[in-house]
């Protein structure tokens, strides 16, 4: 591992030289709307020329019950999808490095078709699976195991559940592929030292695999948290941009959606920047987590 | 193990992964065979009509004639838009990973959060503000305004930053000995790395694919959309599209990515094995 | 599918630039401004463009907000249309034009206000956008059930309580809509003119009641995906000949049932909605109205004279009008249009009946409808928030009445 002060000292603007491309289209097409954005919040909603209101909106959502319904859905709905999806997709590598070697990139391949396709195919492909009565999940699994058929799609109890199964079904193929890939990584010289040492596969695992896989794992988890607070795609194939009955299935994105909708441009943008604040913690929290292992 | 325990085990690991793999096939399948149902037969339960009565190929050579959508137009800017921005991703994240991982310089840390939780955040708060800045650069419904836009990447970053920290301080010592100046140290090593821009270049081709917001704000003009933009049309109930078609242009929308990811797939695995694991 | 006439205008400035809220009517908006072309101004040239039903009022807004290519001539629902009131309305004042085109004469009275608000006129509506019941003649007849007799509600229940017992069926079909829809039909809305939320509470409390009552008799069912207006719904309840009624306006079956389900050609049957009992003893009207496009012009638009001069035409022209009806579109509510003997023939779809004349027999009752900032946000709200939960019992009306109403009430425009 290259240690920190080995590096050559090079002339002071030489990091920025490398960094000028993407910090020039980061500045014209991000920050600058950015701008814009922050300057719509700070204005009343609608389409003429708005009055500025300066933190009207931010304070607003200080009591909208809407907008905590949103974080806290979107909080379940990022933890139940990495709750779910990193042990699965553990399990799902480690069967495919125990089958047959030449089928292993076909079958890696086939999980990893959800997460190859376009969202709005993905919404086509839910109605098959989730739609009451004549879906495959109510035909294949809920009514064989004798349950009532469970409509995903507007029960309010089932319908954070079925926005997570939709995660669980279109990303586990991807992270199983990432861990795969991790675990192949690893040093042959580090499972011989293992089975020597406890001969439990098991504990094998557990002490030499998953610590060596941590920075994937870590990636995955950063990857699902995007994906449940900033990415729109799969809330919206699921329930049409809409929260769902009784706003089960509402999340912060698809509440920010909702404001555009009707024209309140100004308490979206108050609602997405006060997501900022949130994701720079989490970043700077897998930082953090990152340094201490190395 | 012995030879007959292998295939014991090999065989069990298949079994048990049956089940995911008919979950994640299963959908795929019926959406091609969708191509070839009529209307009715496409909404019967599934245990009723789970294959077409006839093989017609009457709604893809439909959808490729271009009644429904000018499909070849709308497939070629989505793969131009798409390149182009894997390309121009690939670059500025590489160039910018580079800094992160080999230089030191104040801000530094801060100066990576912020690029990257800046592309963290909800893209409609963008939507209008980069609507009406598109427009002001002139480039409104051009596929160049959807393009620049999106080489802008956090995920690239963050990718490039941990690639080029794994690699060993002596290979930049190597060049730098020569007398090289940094561009020619830079470019010197990136060949090293190859797998990896063409891995991360895939990733973010596939991400481009499946793009819609902006795309959405910033074409009009209908043979200037792309890919996502025609499929909803194609899926809007007003447009009153046979479900045959709309299941044609589904699968025409996975194809590129799944031949693409099938080319890359061997260098991206080795690639992300060499840079996860330290 | 191919976007109309482009050509750099000589005599006019540019070509009219048209927005149109549905694929499907761009068809008819291009043979339109051919038919323009050809009996008015062989000069004229315009460029016809279709979006969504929902994207359409996005880009619209994106469009005004930013000044950037905005069009001349929308074409806009009349649910949507409320989201654009708040504030500074972007759309023309037509109040002096149409009484110059003595439109305020030839529209249906109750069609004229749809997009007014606060004393000036935005749009012409597009469609007469009647209620009536579409019922399955064949099914019906099977049954025994002559529909001639289901002339009140109650009635009508009655009929699907033995539909329900003796045959498992469900007698109607039930949509988030209906809330408005019935309300209307009982002389209520939901806003008042001066702005309030649910001015009749007792009657809004009664209808959801009864939306409620008859999903738990299953008198009612509710499709999948809780929409009428969803293909699926078209080729499973319908095609299986779960349900036998549903209550659509004029322009629902014209367009979608012959859409959707052509192979029920002939066994779709047409009549007046069944009246409720009103409080003070009388019947109500025997329709009501809900949603229906209207053409309106761009506050900011530099062509508006032209703009101005199009529309009237597709609004009196009687040719236009015919076209609309029979290429499967809606009922026009231009009155003199009614006139034409091609409206009032029999319909071979709706089981031969003579469905123009039963509209043209229903228009004076239409009720008008209330036109309010936030009437698109209540609409969606019920239908995607509360419908579900007070169709299964889960929510009493009184509840879901309250709930909304504190969410519109907050949801001021403007904040």
């Amino acid at each position: 591992m290259p240690a920190a002060n080995q590096r050559t000292p090079v002339a002071r603007w030489t990091p920025f030289f490398f960094l000028l491309p993407f910090l020039f289209f980061l500045l014209l097409f991000w920050v600058i709307p950015l701008v814009g954005g922050v300057q719509m919040s700070l204005h009343a909603n609608g389409l003429g020329q708005a009055e500025y209101v300066g933190f009207a909106h931010y304070k607003a959502l200080a009591n909208d019950e809407r907008y905590v319904t949103a974080l806290r859905n979107s909080f379940v709905y990022t933890l139940a999808s990495v709750v779910v999806i990193v042990p699965l997709a553990l399990w799902l590598a480690h069967l495919l490095r125990a089958t047959f070697q030449r089928l292993r990139p076909v079958l890696t391949f086939a999980l990893l078709l959800p997460a190859l396709t376009p969202p709005s195919v993905l919404a086509v492909l839910f109605l098959m699976v989730f739609h009451g009565r004549n879906g495959l999940l109510n035909q294949l699994f809920v009514m064989p195991l004798g349950f009532e058929p469970v409509n995903w799609l507007k029960d309010p109890d089932f319908i954070l559940s079925g926005l997570v199964l939709q995660t669980v079904w279109r990303w586990t193929g991807f992270m199983t592929f990432f861990i795969l890939a991790g675990m192949e990584g690893i040093p042959r010289v580090y499972y011989e030292a293992a089975r020597l040492a406890t001969g439990s596969r098991w504990r094998q695992f557990w002490h030499v695999t998953l610590p060596q896989l941590r920075p994937v794992l870590l990636f995955v988890a950063v990857y699902l948290v995007v994906d449940g607070f900033s990415l729109f795609s799969g809330a919206y194939v699921l329930l049409g941009g809409s929260g769902g009955t009784a706003d089960a299935g509402l999340l912060t994105v698809t509440y920010v959606f909702l404001k555009t909708r009707f024209f309140d441009y100004g308490s979206a943008s108050a609602i997405s920047i006060s997501l900022l604040p949130l994701m720079v913690l989490a970043l700077f929290g897998c930082l953090f987590l990152r340094r201490r292992t190395v | 193990m012995s030879g007959q325990e292998k295939t014991q085990r090999g065989a069990l690991s298949l079994l048990l992964l049956g089940p995911f793999l008919l979950a994640v096939l299963v959908p795929f399948l019926w959406m091609v065979l969708g191509i070839f149902k009529t209307n009715n037969e496409f909404f019967q339960p599934l245990a009723k009509a789970f294959f077409p009565a006839n093989y017609d190929w009457q709604n893809v050579t439909e959808l490729l004639e271009g009644r429904w959508v000018p499909f070849w137009d709308v497939f070629g800017n989505s793969l131009v838009v798409s390149l182009g921005q894997a390309f121009g991703a690939v670059t500025l994240s590489a160039m910018a990973g580079y800094a992160f991982a080999r230089f030191t310089f104040s801000g530094k840390r801060l100066l990576f959060v912020l690029a990257v939780a800046l592309i963290l955040v909800p893209r409609q708060l963008f939507a209008v503000p980069l609507f009406s800045w598109v427009n002001e650069l002139g480039l409104s419904d051009s596929l160049l305004g959807v393009m620049l836009p999106g080489v802008v990447t956090g995920l690239g970053v963050v990718y490039f930053t941990q690639v080029f920290r794994q690699m060993p301080e002596e290979y930049l010592q190597a060049a730098r000995i020569c007398g090289a100046t940094e561009l020619q140290v830079f470019l010197t090593v990136l060949p090293l790395v190859w797998p990896a821009l063409l891995s991360y270049g895939m990733i973010h081709f596939i991400l481009a694919w499946h793009e819609h917001l902006v795309p959405m704000l910033v074409l009009t003009t209908e043979t200037k959309q792309t890919l996502p933009l025609a499929l909803a049309k194609l899926y809007d109930v007003s447009q009153r599209t046979p479900q045959g078609v709309q299941m044609a242009a589904s699968t025409f929308a996975v194809i590129p990515t799944a031949v693409l990811f099938a080319f890359c797939y061997r260098k991206f695995r080795s690639s992300l094995s060499d840079m996860l694991v330290h | 599918m191919t976007i109309g006439l482009v050509l750099a205008g000589t005599v006019q400035a540019k070509p009219l630039d048209i927005w149109i809220s549905s694929f499907q009517d761009q068809l008819y908006y291009e043979s339109m401004v051919k038919l323009y072309k050809a009996k008015v101004d062989k000069a004229f040239e315009a460029k016809v463009q279709s979006f969504g039903f929902r994207e359409m009022p996005e880009k619209l807004a994106v469009s005004i907000k930013t000044g950037i290519n905005p069009p001349d001539v929308v074409q806009l629902d009349e649910v949507l249309f409320g989201a654009f009131l708040s504030g500074d309305v972007p759309f023309a004042d037509l109040n002096a034009r149409i009484k110059k085109a003595k439109l305020d004469k030839d529209i249906a009275k109750s069609r004229q206000s749809l997009f007014a608000y606060k004393g000036k006129t935005y749009g012409i509506p597009q469609s007469l956008s009647a209620m009536v019941v579409y019922y399955r003649a064949d099914l019906l007849k099977e049954l025994g059930i002559d529909p001639a007799t289901l002339t009140t509600w109650d009635k009508f229940v009655a009929a699907g309580k033995t539909v329900v017992e003796d045959h498992g069926k469900s007698m109607i079909a039930l949509d988030p809509t209906y809330f408005g829809i019935l309300l209307r039909q009982r002389d209520s809305d939901l806003f008042d003119r001066d702005g309030s939320v649910f001015p009749d509470r007792e009657a809004a409390i009664e209808v959801l009641g009864w939306l409620q009552k008859q999903m738990e008799s299953r008198v009612g069912m509710v499709p999948e995906r809780a929409s009428i207006f969803d293909p699926l719904f078209f080729n499973s309840a319908i095609q299986y000949g779960e349900v036998l009624t549903v209550v659509g306006a004029d322009w629902y079956g014209l367009d979608m049932l012959q859409q959707f389900t052509p192979d029920l050609k002939g066994k779709w049957g047409v009549m007046p909605l069944p009246a409720w009992k009103l409080p003070d003893g009388r019947l109500s009207r025997r329709t009501s109205t809900f949603a229906g496009q209207g053409l309106l012009i761009n506050k900011a638009s530099k062509q508006q004279d032209a703009a101005w001069k199009f529309i009237e035409f597709v609004i009196t022209d009687k040719e236009s009008n015919a076209r609309r009806f029979l290429d499967g579109n809606s009922f026009p509510a231009y009155r003199p249009a009614w006139k034409d003997e091609r409206l009032l023939q029999p319909s071979e779809f709706f089981n031969n009946q003579k469905f123009g004349e039963l509209l043209v027999r229903l228009a004076p009752e239409v009720p008008e409808v209330v036109s309010h900032p936030n009437r698109a946000k209540a609409v969606f709200l019920f239908q995607e928030t509360f419908f579900t939960s007070l169709i299964y019992g889960e929510l009493k009306p009184a509840e879901v009445l309250d709930k909304m109403k504190t969410m519109l009430e907050a949801a001021e425009p403007g904040l």
